[in-house]
């Protein structure tokens, strides 16, 4: 290894430069927790001036607290290595020392702002396996230290696989050979993101409406009376026209908005035993994960992203928590090659086509629909017998697209249990695939719901670290078959799941 | 690393078996009847073998548990009835209160004819590899969880559980809360024993 101009054998602070970005996060999680009372402040009528000064003080002081303790924080943080682990200091009344070895370290993590660019610091995290509590945040540690820890980490893990596997793991390529599979263009980003889920970005606009309609409010602005005054007037049939063309268009521009920000220059790089992903426009975002610790693969596409072929790639990491598990990379614009490469390196295995796999039972989709119209109906004549007649639109409209959208996922619900691995297709309008090894399950759970008991069908469920996958409706048999075969897989794989 | 050679008696015959086994299930030769895959079960004081998967109950006095339960937890609701018609008066009223009577009745009646017969619906069975535990009246379902996946287990001893005697077992695995395997109504001795059990097979495992 090269001579570095630091040594993170002796306790190490953060670069000083963490100081500030403590600071501007205590100081952006106070604006943003106060910030209506912030505005009430500024745009205050006179009367009720003592109780807003009050306020201020409140929040100058809460800031001045929030301030000393990043200070303190800053000063009492220390982190080095000794013997393969990270040592981290923390505390001034209640010291605490955590250690983790290197090999418990699950991913490492660099997020860097504009801030952090110009400044040359980075944000360090860290995921350990199992224990919720020791995840490892560091605001701001100089570049070269952060990436010379990173690079001790992953080498250090790389040994210990080797060591543990020593099958398939060429020896060349213990250098860190990187190879990028995907590179997202600015071309390629603007078709990615105009195939977003658009249905989304409207929401979010809608949301925002309703936001900005309630602060307004608070405000003491009626925000009915300026509705009247600017459509009650010539309120035809075009403006509302116009209001959903300008709505839809909104909803396009957000989604590219939203993916150019997210997946700004994204480079998706192997590396050896692993992947990276770096992306984003403010934000650059970087995660590794290792190769043991992905669990499933998923690929989803929606009717957009169908025509261009594009599909959605995401690593299901094993994490302790739901909420890590969101944390999950998502890689946009892959291909169907690419998903084959991906799956091959990653679990050594082939996806099985369409056809090859089987299709659940009908009972899925009946059973649904049954209930479903039992419900509507008794809910239509309800309505009618009370004369109310708008709801009924709204309902019949939610009624025929959930029934098609179960029928399409009845349809499109398929699965196949290969030697290795299952794989389990479905989606309502889009596609939505997952495939995991069969020995990374961690536990298998097989449900009947008394209809489905008298119809002889159950579900399966296969746990997993990163979560839960589900066969439903198929015979009681088939599903006894498929736990039994792959518990007999998982009890005699020797293989380490993670 | 290989199987457990006391438990695989004759692996060789066993692996092609299975393999036909399954080749025939590939390729949708008589599915639901083959795939046999031999797990005897064993019971948690001796280890004998037994034909096909019996799901052990749990011990009688998780019954008296079970009822006791959930006689105290329809007897909260009740209590929470009255309170509620202690202060609103409009709840007093001919249609309301009518309504809310039947669907205390309904509810708590519900709760206490499955706390007097969930007992009947749980089970439990510790295989040469893994374990299994069945409960639910109307939704039933079956979990297994094989050994070399459990992280660590657990006994746990609750107050009521101190007050009749009995213990539960937590196995967890990385699987999330979802397929953690809790089986409750345990005698302290079977406890211990599947506990037991469950660790010399997780480093047995490890040894490999």
């Amino acid at each position: 290894m090269k001579k570095n101009s630091f040594d993170l054998t002796v306790p190490n602070r953060e670069s000083p430069l963490a100081i500030l970005f403590i600071l501007i996060k205590t100081i952006y999680n106070i604006i943003t927790r106060i910030w209506p009372a912030l505005l009430v402040f500024l745009f205050r009528g006179k009367s009720d001036h003592e109780n807003t000064s009050y306020l201020l003080i409140a929040v100058i002081v809460v800031t001045l607290v929030a301030m000393i303790f990043s200070f303190i924080n800053y000063f009492k943080t220390y982190y080095y290595i000794n013997n393969n682990e990270l040592y981290l200091e923390k505390g001034v009344l209640q010291k605490t020392k955590t250690n983790i070895p290197f090999e418990r370290i699950q991913s490492v993590q660099f997020e860097q702002n504009i801030f952090h660019t110009i400044l040359n610091v980075v944000k360090l995290k860290m995921d350990t396996a199992g224990s919720d509590k020791t995840e490892i945040d560091f605001y701001a540690i100089e570049k070269e230290k952060a990436e010379w820890l990173r690079n001790t980490i992953l080498s250090y893990k790389e040994k210990l696989v080797g060591k543990n596997e020593t099958e398939d793991i060429p020896s060349t390529q213990k250098t860190v050979g990187q190879e990028i599979i995907l590179q997202v263009g600015m071309r390629d980003l603007l078709k990615v993101g105009l195939t977003r889920n658009h249905l989304k970005s409207g929401g979010v606009i809608l949301i925002f409406l309703a936001w900005l309609y309630d602060n307004i409010k608070d405000l003491g602005l009626n925000a009915d009376e300026y509705y009247e005054e600017v459509v009650a007037p010539g309120s035809d049939f075009r403006f509302y026209i116009y209001l959903t063309l300008i709505f839809l268009l909104a909803s396009v521009i957000i989604s590219m908005v939203r993916s150019v920000i997210a997946f700004f220059d994204l480079r998706f790089i192997r590396v050896s035993q692993g992947f990276h992903m770096v992306a984003g426009l403010f934000t650059k975002k970087e995660t590794s994960a290792l190769d043991q610790k992905i669990q499933m693969i998923s690929w989803s596409d929606n009717l957009l992203k169908r025509q261009l072929g594009y599909y959605d790639v995401r690593l299901h990491q094993a994490a302790s928590h739901e909420m890590n598990r969101r944390q999950n990379p998502l890689i946009p614009g892959m291909n169907t090659t690419k998903i084959e490469d991906l799956c091959r390196t990653i679990f050594k295995v082939r996806i099985p086509s369409k056809s090859d796999g089987k299709n659940i039972q009908p009972a899925y989709f009946r059973r649904y629909f049954v209930i479903l119209s039992i419900l509507f109906v008794g809910v239509v004549i309800t309505l009618l017998w009370l004369q109310i007649y708008f709801p009924l639109v709204v309902l019949t409209v939610f009624y025929s697209i959930s029934v098609l959208s179960r029928y399409l996922q009845y349809k499109k619900k398929n699965y196949k249990i290969k030697e290795d691995s299952i794989v389990i297709r479905g989606g309502a309008f889009g596609e939505k695939n997952v495939i995991f090894p069969v020995f990374k399950i961690q536990g298998i759970e097989i449900s009947q719901s008394p209809y489905q008991r008298r119809q002889n069908l159950a579900d399966v469920a296969f746990h997993l670290a990163s979560g839960s996958v589900y066969i439903p409706y198929i015979t009681k048999q088939e599903a006894d078959v498929i736990s039994d075969y792959c518990l007999y897989k998982i009890e005699s794989s020797s293989k380490k799941w993670m | 690393m290989t199987i457990d050679p006391s438990i695989e008696a004759n692996p060789e015959v066993r692996v092609w078996y299975r393999l036909n086994t399954y080749l025939r299930y590939l390729l949708f030769i008589d599915n639901h009847k083959t795939m046999e895959f031999t797990n005897e079960v064993q019971e948690v004081s001796q280890l004998p073998h037994i034909e096909g998967v019996t799901f052990t109950h749990l011990n009688q006095r998780y019954r008296t548990v079970l009822k006791t339960e959930s006689l105290i937890f329809s007897l909260v609701i009740w209590i929470g009835c009255v309170i509620l018609f202690y202060f609103s008066p409009d709840l007093r009223t001919f249609p309301f209160n009518a309504m809310v009577i039947f669907l205390v009745i309904a509810i708590t009646g519900m709760i206490t004819w499955m706390g007097f017969y969930a007992w009947n619906y749980k089970g439990y069975a510790v295989r040469q590899h893994d374990i299994l535990f069945k409960t639910g009246i109307f939704f039933r379902s079956t979990l297994i969880v094989a050994f070399n996946r459990v992280q660590h287990a657990e006994i746990q001893q609750g107050p009521i559980d101190r007050w009749f005697g009995l213990s539960s077992v937590t196995l967890y695995t990385a699987g999330g809360s979802s397929s953690d395997l809790t089986i409750p109504g345990l005698s302290p001795e079977d406890a211990a024993a599947i506990k037991n059990h469950i660790m010399k097979k997780m480093s047995s495992d490890e040894e490999e």
